[in-house]
């Protein structure tokens, strides 16, 4: 497991997560779970699906130290071909762009005739 | 072809080939042609004689027309109706060629309304099926997004195998 460190600009404006599957109209949804720096669980922060895709985070100054879970699965149309897909992770502060990451574990393959989920990990910090 | 087709186009065209043979007796004895100028009533006899000798020649017409070209069409055309006696092609193929355009006419608009229902039912079957499989998409979303919102929080270290059998 790894676990991406993202840089917060100041203590300033809102945080959000976007996941989004830019390059196939594939469905998919998930969690946004929001740990302390020990790894104890604080709180949900919500969820997104493929029509939905932004998950705010909250306000920079309370997300100094926090680590955060996205976990999402990709739901299969029983296709028999396999259709490829791509999910991407953007971290954004007040609507510009800190981060963006196709997720390590399971965010980028084919789909088939099962379900295939991903996870990412990553913590913010300010400066 | 469908074979009905075949069959009207071969009448036809044995029916078009009589009508010349007919038009080319007409040249050749005066009295058969009918004369546009002259008053004739339908029911005087000599009129009666000529429009009977008319039909009997289109008749004798299409029956060799259909005799001379019936070995070739057997040869070519595998459908049953090619093994129809001459004698009652050449009968079919007196009624006139316009009626057998026609009928041709008719009968390519039914093949076309056919073909189109056919295609119209294969558009139909691959509606119902799109949209049975985004319908089982949306239901399958729905119980994965109800169940991870009942679930509580996850280890940080969660992984995709843990994610799927949690779902």
């Amino acid at each position: 497991m790894s676990t991406t460190a993202i840089v917060l600009n100041g203590k300033n404006g809102n945080v959000t997560a976007r996941i989004t599957c830019p390059r196939s109209p594939q469905v998919y949804l998930g969690m946004v779970w929001r740990y302390n720096s020990d790894e104890s669980p604080d709180i949900k922060s919500g969820n997104y699906t493929n029509d939905e895709p932004d998950v705010p985070l909250g306000k920079a100054a309370e997300l100094d130290g926090k680590l955060f879970l996205i976990e999402g699965v990709i739901i299969n149309h029983n296709d028999p071909l396999p259709s490829p897909y791509e999910i991407e992770v953007t971290i954004l502060q007040d609507g510009r762009m800190l981060k963006n990451e196709v997720p390590a574990d399971g965010g980028k393959g084919s789909l088939l005739d099962k379900d295939i989920a991903f996870v990412y990990h990553f913590k913010l910090s300010t400066t | 072809m469908d074979p009905v087709i075949s069959l009207i186009t071969l009448i036809m065209a044995i029916s078009l080939a009589g009508e010349r043979l007919v038009t080319l007796l007409k040249t050749m004895i005066p009295w058969l042609a009918d004369d546009p100028n002259a008053q004739k009533s339908s029911t005087e006899r000599p009129e009666i004689w000529r429009k009977s000798v008319v039909m009997l020649l289109a008749f004798l017409s299409c029956w060799l027309t259909a005799e001379l070209v019936k070995e070739s069409v057997e040869a070519s055309a595998k459908s049953e109706f090619s093994k129809l006696p001459a004698v009652f092609l050449g009968l079919l193929a007196s009624g006139g060629s316009a009626f057998w355009t026609s009928l041709l006419g008719y009968t390519k608009a039914v093949r076309d309304i056919k073909v189109q229902q056919n295609q119209q039912e294969q558009i139909n079957t691959l509606q119902q099926k799109s949209s049975s499989t985004a319908f089982q998409v949306q239901r399958r979303a729905s119980q994965v997004m109800s169940r991870l919102s009942g679930l509580k929080s996850p280890l940080f270290s969660d992984t995709t195998t843990s994610l799927i059998n949690r779902i």
